[in-house]
């Protein structure tokens, strides 16, 4: 869809609801094009709950966070709401006169709670209504992903977290009217709440609301933000190596859906006239979900459409068949989620790939596409997004013979040396001057125990400025735990890991490490699946990665000087021509190179690789260790790990060998292979067999 | 003593008697009263050869001749007079002229009839056999007169209240025996003193001894002599006497103070004494309840540990299992009490333990052959569905049963063991940690001792793997998930036993079900043991710390604030995956 396809929808949508339906209902009643106030109130009603389905939307299909207890914030913008109007019927027109809602006087509540004083003025419920669930989130949000509960815990909390808000809330000590709730209104600033016009007034408020926050949120979402958000969906440990702190993402979007769910219940409220426990309970949460699913969670527009469809059809059910509404709904949920995952705002595109699918079948005898493979293999939610021609990837796969030396010359120019890819090892380093003969890094006497079993014991290794290091050992030899070590994803239970001059790497969480100028890349080539590879790259360059300066940085347009540095790595690793493929369908060893690259984008100091070359055929082993090569002379340190002997010949200088988590030797790979302690850890106790044949 | 048997040929030599009474009434057409009695089906150690002239007498015109009968049958106790003097102190002892000239002391009960209808009956006051029946909101047939026996004097008021209360120390029930012991011992006379000490004599049943050696004790309290107060304060400090604990107190703080100093130190030892004993049964008391609590969590909680835990399947309408369970053992206890003879009626729940385990089985064996199936490792999606399916079995439920229905334990269930004073352990809940107990040990073993748990916890660590090498991940899939299911109706039925039985019984367990997973770390059984037993303690201690009525809702709240507060610093729970296990995919 062409981006001003798009703005005229925006604009004829925003007109018939902000202009043309209030018109229609202004009319005299007995007009044919008369639109009753009833439903002009019902819309307002659907067009309120939208607001908080467009929250849940953000939340759920951006950054995967899944929360079963929405209806808890709304709750809490509608009590917010609720108490105001309360007060403004206590007085003068109440029942018995007092200075208390009439529940309270029922209740021997003679004087007003305190903390239902401020709500007398407007601008603090309205303040309230949105900010209070905005700190509500922000607590439990800070307790929740601090701690790193993600996924379905998640969702068990909140739901857990709406069960309680029902309890609580359903307690006459509360004071907040116990199960009946706070209802029978009067005014709201001043204006009688049953008059049409009124209701109308505030009809347009809540459609001027809903098209704004639709706006904030397409705002904040379409940058790189929404590119964080889902990062953190697809890969959030990724996210963390790469020098973010998901926990504030996660803790801004969950609040920020929350606000949007205040709101939505300050504005359905006044308009509905009543607030019960019972709306901010188990069930109405789910709803919402029900809303997103249905509307669809990868475009922003699900959820409130999904809101005004399934209210829609509730009223109409409720009136028909009361009996038959939970069936419908219970059919909902399943039938959603099992035939339509995209939802409404997906099936234009299942319907094509269906429609695609049939006839492919038929030409190609339904081969699998690559990226169908990797969704199925992999955690991702939205397996619809990307659709790629097979043939794309054959040829991609082509162009990354493309000499890395040739690419690096490119790069670095002159200081660049031959690098045939027969280049021998024999000592002579290229060395450059400039890099200082310190250690870089030092681990000194680290024990890592997992439950009593030690997979690095007092280790001690360090690591020279500019080196290109490779460590091997057998397996188990607590290779990939002295890299967790390093990045902090592991704590030992003893020793020091300095980095650089003096910083102790040990006290800094994994995206500090990151920060400070550690790269991490992982076994298994940990890329974006849903994100370009430019945007994966992008996400790793080095910025200020915090939520501030993330939100600061929205209205920047990118620097031209940064993105042809991005455009240049790219080249660099081979992956030029694939700037705006979708990284899920690059083959294995493009994701290599990708991860590689985004670890580049990071501007790092050290390098950690693990196993770069594992499953590549030898021509993309030859290549990743000429990139590494290249990336240690002009780069970073880089620290390998590796188990193909042969590369590790061809292409190391000193050689680290680990065994049973400490350090067994270190040297030229020629040393190291004739020393005999090294020949008897990997071929076993020769002397011992040799003796036992005699 | 009474058996089943005696009572029948008693009954039927009764009827026999009573045609021959009738017929001599009717031949006699003789003054004053017919005589009703009918030879020895009641106990009692007298013979009561005047029976027929103790009940003439009650019935008196005459105050006197009435008083005179109300003290000689407070003198003897025979128990077979209680319902008559119930009767004429509650007002329904009556004088029924069933023909002219015939007249018949009876009880009169009124009854609502099945059909709306009201009606009276008409019962022998020694046997209960009842002798006629009318209806009551008719005048009664031509020559019928129904006159009711007053109690003729103040004096003869007071003697049948201490009668009565006196006789009902001989009552058959042990209940009553207990609660009138208590009763006089708080009365505060001492007359009674004789009864109570020839009660003692005769009572076999241990609490029933110790609630009349309470009254006894608490009535010398008052005795003049101070070395009869002092030995009563001692031996209520032995027996922990808690009903006299606030008697005791009273002497020594409100007016008339007790005198004598020695006296007052050994009711002093007494109150320390039963204190220490009281905290000590709360304690007691507060554990069961946890444990029983923590064994009904931990039912629960194992079903879902196997389907979350173990396949990672998050099920919503794992609750809804629950409900079938309960369900099952709502139809099976209806069934029995339809087709079945009473005496079985009490063993239908050993039917419906097992059925509930099948029919739960099979339903979460279609749920996952239709939805789960095609959702593996896609959890939140899961979640979603199964929430769905939840909603669609709680309204069917509601559609065809209604909104409330109950099920009553079995009889033998519906009582308790006492092993300390007022502490009573009721069996429907050591019933269900029983049931806990087995049904931990019989997941135990089958996932840790047979070649079906071997496979089932190959195909949970890894699917690829265990496919490769032969094993049909599949059907494993669809079994693990129905035992799970299984297991959740086995909780439902356990459940039924203590409370009504809703379509929204799933519902007001499921969030602390997970609860239950989530704290105890997700696939370990003796993480759920443990954080089930835990979260019920929790439960039942803060519940009365808190108090007040809201004091289990608050605590409820409270729990749920300490488990976020808790993952805070296990995220994993309780017993998180061990060693480079908890790495993998992380």
């Amino acid at each position: 869809m062409t981006p001003w396809k798009g703005w005229i929808i925006f604009g004829t949508v925003s007109i018939m609801l902000l202009v043309v339906l209030p018109l229609l209902n202004a009319l005299p009643n007995d007009s044919t094009f008369w639109l009753p106030d009833f439903y002009l109130n019902l819309l307002g009603k659907y067009l309120s709950l939208a607001i908080m389905g467009m929250g849940l939307g953000v939340l759920w299909g951006y950054a995967g966070i899944l929360s079963l207890g929405q209806a808890v914030f709304f709750g809490l913008g509608g009590y917010s709401m609720g108490m105001h109007l309360m007060l403004q019927i206590s007085g003068q027109q109440s029942k018995y006169g007092e200075a208390v809602p009439d529940f309270m006087v029922w209740n021997q509540v003679k004087e007003l709670p305190f903390f239902w004083v401020p709500y007398h003025s407007f601008a603090f419920a309205l303040a309230s209504a949105v900010f209070l669930p905005v700190l509500f989130a922000l607590l439990f949000g800070y307790l929740t992903f601090r701690s790193r509960i993600q996924g379905v815990y998640v969702a068990i909390l909140t739901q857990a977290l709406a069960f309680a808000a029902w309890l609580l809330f359903n307690r006459n000590e509360m004071r907040l009217g116990g199960t009946n709730g706070l209802t029978d209104y009067k005014t709201l600033l001043g204006f009688s709440l049953l008059s049409p016009t009124t209701q109308r007034g505030l009809y347009i408020i809540t459609a001027v609301c809903l098209l704004v926050t639709y706006g904030l949120c397409l705002w904040l979402t379409r940058g790189k933000l929404g590119h964080i958000f889902r990062a953190i969906r697809d890969g959030e440990n990724r996210l963390r190596f790469l020098g973010y702190s998901p926990t504030g993402f996660k803790m801004f979007v969950f609040a920020l859906a929350a606000g949007l769910a205040g709101l939505a219940g300050a504005l359905y409220v006044p308009q509905v006239g009543i607030i019960t426990p019972s709306q901010m309970g188990v069930m109405p949460s789910l709803e919402v979900v029900v809303w997103v699913a249905v509307g669809g969670r990868e475009a922003l527009i699900g959820g409130p459409l999904g809101a005004v469809l399934i209210n829609g059809l509730r009223s109409y059910l409720t009136t028909v068949a009361p009996q038959l509404w939970p069936f419908v709904l219970g059919a909902l949920f399943v039938g959603v989620v099992l035939l339509f995952p995209s939802g409404v705002v997906g099936l234009p595109k299942q319907f094509e790939r269906f429609m695609h699918r049939s006839s492919s079948r038929w030409r190609s005898g339904g081969r699998r596409s690559p990226l169908s493979a990797a969704t199925a293999s992999g955690s991702s939610e939205n397996p619809d997004k990307l659709s790629l021609d097979e043939e794309e990837v054959k040829a991609s796969e082509g162009s990354l013979s493309a000499g890395a030396g040739a690419v690096a010359q490119h790069l670095f120019g002159s200081r660049v040396e031959d690098n045939g890819a027969n280049k021998a090892k024999d000592g002579e380093t290229t060395k450059q001057a400039d890099k200082r003969e310190e250690p870089l890094l030092r681990v000194e006497n680290v024990t890592v125990s997992f439950e009593g079993f030690l997979a690095l014991r007092n280790l001690n290794f360090s690591l020279m400025d500019g080196e290109l290091r490779f460590v091997i050992g057998p397996n188990g030899a607590g290779k990939t735990t002295m890299l967790d070590v390093i990045c902090g994803k592991v704590k030992p239970i003893q020793g020091k890991v300095i980095f650089g001059q003096s910083t102790n790497l040990l006290a800094l969480q994994e995206h500090e490490v990151a920060n400070i100028g550690v790269g991490r890349k992982f076994q298994t080539p940990t890329v974006f699946p849903y994100h370009t590879v430019l945007d994966n790259l992008q996400l790793s360059w080095k910025t200020r990665k915090t939520v501030g300066a993330t939100l600061a940085a929205l209205q920047v347009r990118q620097s031209q000087q940064s993105r042809d540095r991005l455009l240049e790595i790219l080249e660099f690793v081979g992956l030029g021509h694939h700037t705006q493929t979708f990284a899920g369908v690059l083959s294995h060893g493009q994701r290599q190179w990708l991860e590689i690259a985004m670890l580049l984008a990071q501007e790092p100091e050290l390098l950690l690789v693990d196993e770069p070359v594992a499953g590549m055929t030898g021509r993309e082993r030859d290549k990743t260790g000429l990139l590494l090569e290249a990336i240690a002379r002009e780069h970073a340190t880089v620290l390998v790990i590796e188990h193909d002997m042969e590369f590790v010949r061809h292409f190391s200088n000193t050689v680290t060998v680990l065994h049973e988590g400490s350090l067994l030797c270190e040297g030229k790979m020629q040393e190291v292979q004739n020393d005999p302690r090294v020949l008897e850890v990997y071929l076993g106790r020769e002397e011992e067999e040799r003796a036992a044949n005699c | 003593m009474l058996t089943k048997q005696n009572v029948q040929i008693q009954l039927g030599r009764l009827s026999w008697t009573m045609v021959v009474c009738l017929l001599t009434s009717a031949l006699l057409l003789g003054k004053g009263v017919e005589l009703v009695y009918a030879e020895g089906p009641v106990t009692g150690e007298s013979g009561r050869p005047n029976a027929s002239s103790y009940l003439q007498g009650l019935v008196s015109l005459d105050p006197a001749i009435q008083l005179t009968t109300l003290k000689t049958l407070g003198d003897i106790k025979d128990i077979a007079f209680l319902p008559a003097l119930t009767a004429l102190y509650e007002g329904t002892l009556h004088v029924w002229k069933d023909a002219p000239g015939s007249e018949k002391v009876i009880i009169l009960l009124r009854n609502i009839e099945p059909d709306g209808r009201e009606t009276m009956s008409f019962l022998n006051p020694l046997t209960g056999e009842e002798l006629g029946k009318r209806n009551a909101a008719e005048a009664l047939p031509e020559g019928e007169e129904l006159e009711m026996v007053a109690i003729r004097s103040v004096e003869g008021r007071r003697v049948l209240k201490a009668g009565l209360d006196l006789l009902r120390l001989f009552d058959p029930t042990v209940e009553v025996r207990r609660t009138t012991a208590t009763k006089l011992g708080n009365a505060k006379d001492l007359s009674v003193l004789p009864a109570l000490d020839q009660a003692l004599s005769r009572e076999s049943d241990k609490w029933v001894r110790h609630a009349i050696e309470e009254a006894i004790n608490q009535l010398r309290l008052t005795d003049p002599d101070p070395e009869v107060r002092r030995a009563a304060a001692i031996r209520l400090g032995e027996i922990k006497g808690m009903r006299a604990l606030s008697h005791l107190k009273a002497l020594l703080t409100e007016e008339p103070l007790e005198p004598s100093d020695t006296v007052r130190v050994a009711i002093q030892g007494a109150i320390d004494s039963i204190e220490s004993y009281q905290s000590f049964q709360s304690v007691v008391g507060i554990t069961f309840s946890g444990i029983s609590l923590g064994s009904i969590l931990f039912i629960m909680g194992l079903g879902l540990a196997i389907t979350y835990g173990l396949m990672g399947v998050i099920n919503m309408a794992h609750g809804e299992m629950m409900m079938i369970g309960a369900y099952t053992a709502f139809v099976f206890q209806e069934a029995f009490f339809k087709y079945l003879p009473p005496s079985l009626h009490d063993s239908y729940i050993f039917i419906a333990l097992p059925a509930a385990f099948v029919v739960t089985g099979a339903v979460g064996l279609l749920l996952e052959r239709t939805v789960i199936r095609f959702l593996y490792g896609r959890q939140l999606e899961t979640l979603l569905a199964t929430w769905g399916v939840s909603m669609f079995l709680q309204q069917a439920a509601r559609w065809y049963f209604g909104d409330l229905t109950s099920v009553n334990p079995p009889t033998w269930m519906r009582r308790g063991i006492e092993p300390m004073v007022g502490l009573v352990l009721p069996y429907t809940r050591i019933f269900i940690i029983g049931l806990a107990a087995v049904a931990l040990l019989g997941v135990y073993l089958l996932f840790s001792r047979t070649r079906v748990g071997l496979l089932v916890r190959a195909v949970t660590q890894n699917r690829n793997m265990s496919a490769c090498v032969g094993i049909s991940t599949r059907k494993v899939d669809s079994w693990t998930f129905a035992f799970g299911s299984a297991l959740a109706g086995i909780a439902g039925c356990a459940i039924s036993l203590i409370s009504n039985v809703d379509p929204e019984v799933g519902k007001s367990y499921i969030v602390e079900s997970f609860m239950v997973v989530v704290v105890g770390g997700v696939g370990k059984l003796a993480g759920t043991v443990v954080s089930a037993m835990v979260i019920g303690m929790f439960n039942k201690i803060l519940e009365p710390l808190i108090g007040g009525t809201g004091g289990a809702i608050y605590g409820k709240l409270f729990i749920l604030v300490l488990i976020i507060l808790f993952l805070q610093v296990k995220p994993t729970g309780l017993f998180p995956p061990k060693g480079r296990a908890a790495q993998v995919g992380s």
